[in-house]
């Protein structure tokens, strides 16, 4: 019998020593998790319980929907789509002040709706809408400020795949209902970033609108979009009211992307296999996380390491107020180290059950836990979507940290309405009749 | 060796693609099987599962080997080249050792145990189908000797190369 205490300074204090030398994020759960399984079960059971845990997790009809999606958005970002949202952006919001940044807001909010990663949104739209910022003048460390902080709605706006691996870390909690429930958190995210957009345009009057471009222009923008935006109605629709399941979706969603890239003449047949390897590899990185993350699932239970972070955390309080703000604190600081997918495959199984012991909806824990790990994601020093974003604006990246700073200090305040108003994750679930 | 490794590069990204196209024509059909002719078909979502572990763990050798698996590498990076090359070498070796050990070790073990143990709706017995982790193993450990023998050699200049696969950072 090994005490609980040795197994969680393994798990722990493995976890951190490795991280801090570089190793692979999976290994660094992966291996303690291991070392603590032998500890266990002994030599050989510690190794075949280690990989029949492994093959559990990765074992899942559920997370099918994870490389799907990502297919789904390397179809769409190689097939001129981004710049059809960015165009129904640009005639919806063009005659606003610094018209160009709240079109890019907009746009990441629109390609959202059809990308599963708020990388590869923050990639498409910026890609196309630097070298149109850059023409009419507008300060490129703004510009890549803006077109950063705005892209993460897309991981609460469905689909988001962020989303498929809380409900698979938390024991299957309804895809479909937290798909509906990211909508208005992930609006609100587009809101916060558009306001602070509006009082920057206050300070900088020459940054004017461009005229209305007539009705005719508006509806053949829009008309163009049409079919882009037909991706959400077939699959998401489709989860949403039951049709078909999230993998069903988005498998449809993939077929539906290809089609319309074919149509559309810009994905060619010969650009598939590299599509295909391209997205296989990136969601690989995934599904071996969540497969090695089962062995630590494992460890964790026997070791009643839940329980004992929440005595540690949580004992000296029974208010629901202080524990959830504890909780989102502890995901700021660790979230902006760890990537979200590791975030929530480590601490969804510790906090969810304390969450729901206070009578916090699991949809609604969900929604908070991936907005508080999206501001994350553009939060320095490692930060994916902050890279990328500077990437493809070519800016350098600590310009454009500080103009960050405004975004995410608005951007933390909705993390705190999120949290303390549960109406606005859960009422459209429940409206759609997807949760009581 | 070089001449191998490109070999083994290419065979493993045809590979990977032809399984992934593969896997989404199953769920293709799956779907199709189900909305249209409205009968489920039973073995093709027991077929898309293993071939998405498969694809996985074929797709994960691949990340390794080109370095694009998901990394912290801000620490690092401000160490003296000397230092970034001892924590080169035992970050690759913690990989190998849980490589070895769960996934070659742990995957041979589990699939002798289950080798005769039949799967009722796929021609495979499930020890075939736990050879994915095994086979998975041995071309992780191909790729970390390479890899430890390039840190050790004397063109070795500091971490490089070993990037975060971006978008699988946020999936």
């Amino acid at each position: 019998m090994i005490d609980p205490l040795v197994l969680s300074a393994i798990l722990i204090g493995g976890l951190i020593i490795l991280l801090a030398i570089g190793a692979p994020v999976s290994i660094a759960i992966g291996l303690p998790s291991a070392v603590c399984m032998l500890l266990l079960a002994g030599f050989d059971n510690g190794a075949t319980t280690s990989v029949q845990q492994m093959f559990r997790g990765a074992n899942s009809f559920a997370l099918l929907a994870i490389p799907f999606f990502v297919l789904a958005g390397a179809i769409m970002n190689t097939g001129g789509i981004a710049a059809r949202l960015i165009n129904l952006a640009r005639v919806l919001v063009g005659r606003t002040p610094a018209a160009l940044m709240h079109s890019n807001v907009i746009a990441n909010a629109i390609f959202g709706t059809v990308s599963g990663s708020a990388v590869a949104t923050a990639a498409a739209v910026g890609s196309t809408m630097t070298p149109m910022l850059r023409k009419e003048g507008y300060n490129p460390a703004m510009a890549a400020a803006v077109n950063v902080s705005s892209a993460p709605a897309g991981m609460l706006i469905p689909p988001s795949n962020t989303l498929i691996v809380y409900s698979l870390a938390a024991g299957g909690t309804s895809i479909g209902a937290l798909f509906v429930a990211g909508y208005i958190p992930g609006l609100l995210w587009a809101l916060a970033c558009t306001v602070t957009v509006f009082f920057y345009a206050r300070r900088h009057p020459e940054l004017k609108g461009t005229p209305f471009p007539g009705w005719t222009v508006f509806f053949t923008t829009v008309l163009r979009a049409l079919p882009s935006l037909g991706l959400i109605v077939v699959a998401i629709g489709g989860i949403i009211a039951g049709f078909f399941t999230p993998t069903e979706g988005s498998a449809i969603a993939v077929v539906y992307a290809l089609a319309l890239s074919m149509i559309y003449g810009t994905v060619k047949l010969r650009d598939i296999p590299g599509i295909l390897f391209d997205a296989c590899r990136t969601s690989s990185i995934v599904i071996f996380l969540i497969a090695v993350s089962s062995i630590m699932g494992y460890v964790m239970t026997y070791a009643r390491l839940p329980q004992l972070i929440a005595e540690t955390l949580f004992g000296w309080t029974d208010s629901k107020v202080v524990v959830l703000l504890i909780m989102m604190l502890v995901l700021l600081v660790i979230g902006i180290p760890l990537d979200p997918t590791p975030a929530l495959l480590i601490f969804v199984p510790i906090f969810l059950p304390i969450a729901v012991s206070y009578g916090v909806d699991p949809i609604h824990f969900g929604i908070m836990m991936v907005f508080n790990l999206s501001i994350a994601v553009i939060s320095p020093p490692s930060a994916p979507v902050l890279f990328v974003g500077t990437q493809v604006a070519k800016v350098r990246l600590e310009p454009v940290i500080a103009k960050m700073v405004p975004f995410l200090l608005l951007l933390v305040a909705m993390l705190f309405v999120v949290v303390f108003v549960p109406e606005l994750s859960m009422w459209l679930p429940r409206l759609l009749g997807l949760a009581n | 060796m070089t001449t191998f490794r490109a070999w083994l590069d290419r065979v493993l990204r045809v590979l990977c693609v032809v399984l992934f196209a593969a896997l989404v024509l199953l769920v293709v059909w799956q779907v199709f099987t189900r909305l249209v002719l409205n009968d489920p078909s039973a073995w093709s979502e027991e077929a898309a599962r293993y071939t998405f572990v498969w694809v996985s763990l074929i797709g994960v050798a691949i990340a390794i080997g080109e370095k694009a698996d998901v990394v912290m590498d801000f620490l690092v990076e401000k160490l003296p080249v000397a230092l970034q090359r001892v924590a080169d070498i035992l970050a690759y070796l913690s990989v190998f050792a849980f490589v070895g050990y769960v996934m070659i070790y742990g995957g041979i073990k589990q699939s002798a145990m289950a080798w005769t143990q039949t799967n009722p709706l796929l021609p495979f017995t499930q020890g075939q189908l736990y050879l994915a982790l095994p086979i998975a193993g041995v071309l992780i450990a191909f790729y970390l000797v390479l890899h430890i023998s390039h840190a050790l050699s004397p063109a070795y200049k500091g971490r490089e190369g070993f990037h975060e696969d971006l978008e699988a950072a946020t999936a």
